[in-house]
């Protein structure tokens, strides 16, 4: 509004301005009522039809379309006042709470290393902290199941090769090892969030420590971390709220470990007899909650981080701190984190990927190219290669285009009720993409793209709308209204400003946003395998499908397939159209 | 021998001579006997067979084959693993070119989407295949599925079909799987020995896993047999001692056989015999027992009332149901059969397992549980009472 009010005066204070403000008049209607009306329509569309279902299904006793059934609060009842749901609540809570703060420690330090100090091939340390991205964890989850099951893991059995029969063994499908894999593939987020707060900081204020006779440790501790504490705080909400949310890793690993995990009993709710949509809808406002409380302060840290983030003309240059002795352990910390992360992994998806089946007797192992060969020669696979590629390029493209032109409506054009189309673009995050996949079930049955792929891209596009919206809105922010105000005031339409002056200056940043949803969109599985039908099957979810009939070695081979893919779209925006994603994310 | 089959049929309205009398310490050896009678008719005609050949089935007529063809393709929802149904269909397709395409899920979820899909008269599916028939009962009453009668409705075993609604495409059965690895020879003794109530040994402690009764149709139907069919020879009591063996449980049987192939567990429980010979044909280290008696479990197929492809539907049932098509899903994989002239030529020429000196059929089937109204529950308490005895679920928080 201001924004509005603020170059009507400028033109008023011009002779010929005068003609212009009225010529406007009606442009800003339609700033004030109409695109903040389309906007809110599609959102509603998108995003809060699915949310109003999935309240709707709490408050019932059957499925919606079933005749049988009435409306009841027993449900919620059952979910919000009963101790088992109380305790999944309080597991849930403090699992979310412990990774968000493990993967936000670990994630800072390696941001750190990378961005303020002499750690050599730093192009290459951050490729391979990022990379993590392109295993879906999912599919990591499956691996780090061959790696370290207690008796039949691989690591297991070398240690065991090793040490003998009282050899320490590792059990990743226990709740250590459920939050430890959670930990290892939410750390590229936390590295995301705060690496760019770490780099854009201003070194004079750290150069002041360095003056006043404080050593790296006390300028760290006393400058460094201070400035980037919102960054922080913002990263570690943002993974709390999507480790709360995440089904996959405690579905694969704790299926055996009694885990108790809000997301997997919605997923057991409408997978186990009797199918209680009711029950599972319920747990779903809970986390809903929960997640949305999540998305408030990280909301609220993220305004406070975007503080210190300033592009501003003045040049400088970044002293790096020198690490000296501490060089190699450093060096080898991040050498772990991939070892841990990336290598051992993919090992182990290549090794089942080729094995006959799984079993820890490496050198003995019952070596195959059967299941490549069957798995490239399955007509499930071709078409599901096509429908992921459909998928993955439409998805981000529809999810950036949208997410820019809010951003671009809220902060630019200053649309009336701005606040809520902020919060609404939000609320995706919130929602476990399990319970949002129902949503979009019931919200989306009735109409053409049923059944087709199409719904998956509506589904995704919802689900990733928060990450596209908030990394155009934060690149708008630190874009100086100058630039385009002296668009404006040389004559050029809004549009014209918009396309020639504003779109080109967050073009690196859409890119980013573009990656980072394509990345997501040919990982994601929770929400695909609600969706899936004869004609939209994607990689994600056919991977599932050879996981829950046990065939694990066709599910690494999709799993590979899958990375390759990620690869592929990574390496061209990265090379084609220079995207960076820890540099504008 | 027919006429008395026809009794164990699940369209008597009288009760069944296959219902385990209550109140006896253990069920009487004539009973099990009854009670089996469909398996034991199965094995027997299936050895005649493999001398003697299959039986023709009527084929179908040019008109449902031309009408078929025009529709060009079907959509199948099923429950089976996605790469054997490819295979399966794909010889469907080659005999009348008509593609079919499979969506896949686990039976509740399956059957519940199909069903959520007809109320609001979106249709999808033209066949629908799952593990819980008594499902397909009610969708059939409420007229979501509709009434065709195959030509191979006489050749199906009475227990496994209601005639005009559902047919079973071919039977799993239920005994206990081993790691050659993780178990010694004597623990091997025992398992082939003891029935059931080697599961109650506790020298399993901590080496063993199950899959908890809600995980769909077949594990309930396992569970059922313990619970209610045979409570008097096992009821809970039996289930306590295996629940004392802590087992891990898992929510999908599948999974669970990798992690047993792997080594991670020495034996399992409802390890049905589709599974266990994919594994063993790749060389893992598995082996099985059928204990008496052995629940059997049904893959059904009905037609959807509303198809949108009514006579592809009709054709792939006539061929799913026939000799031909179920002889070729045992080439896939190897299920029973649910007609007595089609056998596994593996098992003629004693090949695979069936060559094995370890291995043995199951000697009598349970399938009483299709015939008792606490098992068509659609409330099914009996998840309640497994998941307080084994900790799982909500009871397990």
């Amino acid at each position: 509004m201001s924004a509005g009010i603020a170059s009507a005066t400028h033109a008023a204070r011009l002779p010929q301005g005068a003609l212009e403000v009225l010529a406007q008049a009606p442009r800003r209607r339609l700033d004030r009522v109409l695109i903040p009306a389309a906007l809110g329509l599609l959102l509603a569309a998108l995003v809060l039809v699915p949310i109003l279902f999935m309240f709707l299904g709490s408050v019932r006793s059957a499925a919606l379309a079933d005749p049988a059934g009435h409306f009841t609060l027993a449900k919620l009842a059952q979910v919000y006042t009963t101790l088992p749901y109380l305790r999944m609540l309080g597991y849930s809570i403090a699992i979310a709470a412990f990774v968000g703060a493990i993967a936000t420690v670990v994630g800072v330090g390696l941001a750190w290393l990378v961005s303020r100090t002499d750690l050599p091939a730093k192009g290459l340390m951050e490729s391979a902290i990022m990379a993590p991205l392109f295993l879906s964890p999912f599919v990591g989850a499956i691996a780090w199941l061959i790696l370290a099951s207690p008796r039949a893991g691989i690591l297991s059995a070398f240690s065991r090769a090793l040490f003998g029969a009282g050899a320490p063994t590792v059990n990743v499908a226990s709740l250590g090892g459920i939050l430890f894999v959670m930990t290892l593939y939410y750390i590229p987020y936390a590295y995301l969030t705060v690496s760019a707060s770490l780099r854009s900081i201003d070194p004079a204020m750290e150069e002041a420590s360095y003056l006043n006779g404080a050593g790296v440790f006390r300028t760290v501790l006393k400058v460094t971390l201070p400035v980037v504490r919102p960054a922080m705080i913002s990263a570690f909400f943002f993974i709390f709220v999507l480790t709360v949310g995440t089904f996959a890793i405690p579905a694969v690993l704790g299926r055996g470990a009694r885990i108790p995990f809000l997301a997997v009993n919605i997923y057991e709710a409408t997978a186990n007899y009797p199918i209680d949509y009711g029950k599972s809808a319920a747990i779903g406002t809970m986390l809903f909650w929960i997640s949305l409380t999540g998305v408030f302060f990280y909301r609220h840290a993220s305004r406070i981080a975007r503080r210190f983030v300033t592009v501003t003309a003045r040049g400088y240059r970044m002293r790096l701190v020198k690490l000296r002795g501490a060089r190699v352990p450093a060096m080898a910390l991040v050498g772990l984190y991939v070892l841990l992360a990336i290598v051992l992994p993919y090992l182990a998806l290549i090794y089942a990927a080729f094995t006959r089946f799984t079993t820890a007797s490496v050198f003995a192992a019952p070596w195959t190219l059967d299941n490549v060969e069957g798995v490239l020669t399955a007509p499930e696979v071709t078409e599901s290669i096509s429908n992921t590629l459909l998928v993955g390029f439409v998805t981000p493209t529809v999810c950036v285009a949208f997410g820019v032109l809010l951003a671009y409506a809220i902060r630019r054009l200053r649309v009336a009720g701005g606040w809520l189309l902020d919060y609404m673009a939000m609320f995706p995050v919130a929602i476990p993409g399990i319970v949002f996949g129902t949503g979009i079930f019931w919200t989306y049955l009735l109409t053409p793209v049923y059944g087709t792929v199409w719904i998956l891209v509506v589904a995704f596009v919802a689900s990733y709308l928060p990450f596209a919206y908030r990394i155009g809105d934060t690149s708008l922010l630190q874009i100086d209204r100058v630039l385009e105000e002296a668009s404006l005031l040389c004559g050029a339409s809004h549009w014209r400003t918009a396309t020639k002056v504003t779109l080109r200056l967050v073009r690196p940043a859409l890119l980013s946003a573009w990656v980072m949803v394509f990345i997501f969109s040919v990982r994601e599985v929770s929400a695909a395998i609600l969706l899936t039908s004869s004609n939209n099957i994607v990689l994600s979810v056919l991977s599932w499908n050879y996981l829950d009939f046990g065939d694990v070695q066709k599910a690494a081979v999709v799993g590979l397939l899958q990375t390759a893919i990620l690869i592929a779209g990574v390496v061209v925006g990265r090379f084609v159209f220079r995207v960076r994603l820890a540099k504008s994310a | 021998m027919q006429s008395r089959l026809q009794k164990c049929g699940v369209g008597e309205p009288r009760p069944s001579p296959c219902t385990f009398e209550s109140g006896t310490a253990a069920p009487d050896r004539r009973g099990l006997l009854r009670a089996g009678l469909g398996s034991l008719v199965t094995l027997a005609t299936g050895r005649a067979f493999a001398a003697g050949g299959q039986a023709a089935d009527a084929p179908p007529s040019d008109g449902l084959i031309a009408a078929a063809r025009k529709e060009a393709t079907l959509t199948l929802y099923t429950a089976a693993e996605i790469d054997l149904v490819a295979t399966w269909t794909a010889a469907f397709t080659r005999e009348y070119g008509v593609q079919v395409k499979a969506v896949r899920g686990p039976s509740y979820p399956m059957f519940d989407r199909w069903l959520n899909e007809e109320r609001v008269g979106r249709h999808f599916a033209d066949v629908v295949e799952i593990s819980d028939p008594t499902l397909l009962d009610t969708a059939f009453e409420q007229g979501f599925v509709a009434r065709y009668t195959p030509a191979a409705d006489a050749a199906i075993y009475p227990a496994m079909k209601r005639s005009g609604a559902w047919y079973a495409a071919r039977v799993d059965y239920m005994g206990i799987a081993y790691n050659t690895e993780r178990t010694s020879a004597d623990e091997e003794q025992l398992l082939h020995a003891s029935g059931w109530d080697a599961l109650a040994d506790p020298r399993w402690q901590g080496r063993c896993a199950t899959t908890a009764a809600a995980s769909g149709g077949s594990t309930y139907a396992y569970d059922f047999m313990f619970m209610v069919g045979l409570k008097d020879r096992y009821g809970v009591p039996f289930l306590r001692k295996w629940a004392a063996n802590k087992p891990e449980i898992y929510i999908s049987k599948p999974p669970l056989f990798d992690r047993l192939a792997a080594g991670q567990y020495a034996i399992a429980d409802e390890a049905s015999s589709g599974d266990l010979n994919v594994l063993f044909l790749k060389g893992a280290p598995v082996r099985w027992v059928f204990p008496d008696p052995t629940p059997a479990i049904l893959s059904v197929q009905s037609i959807s009332a509303h198809a949108p492809h009514p006579s592809a539907a009709r054709l792939f049932t006539e061929w799913s149901l026939s000799a031909a098509g179920q002889t070729a899903w045992l080439a896939n994989e190897s299920s029973g059969p649910s007609r007595p002239d089609v056998v596994d030529p593996r098992k003629a020429a004693r090949q695979a397992w069936f060559g094995e000196s370890w291995y043995s059929d199951p000697k009598t089937l349970y399938l009483d549980y299709l015939k008792d109204p606490a098992f068509a529950d659609p409330a099914k308490p009996l998840i309640a009472a497994w998941n307080a005895i084994f900790g799982y679920g909500e009871a397990g928080q």
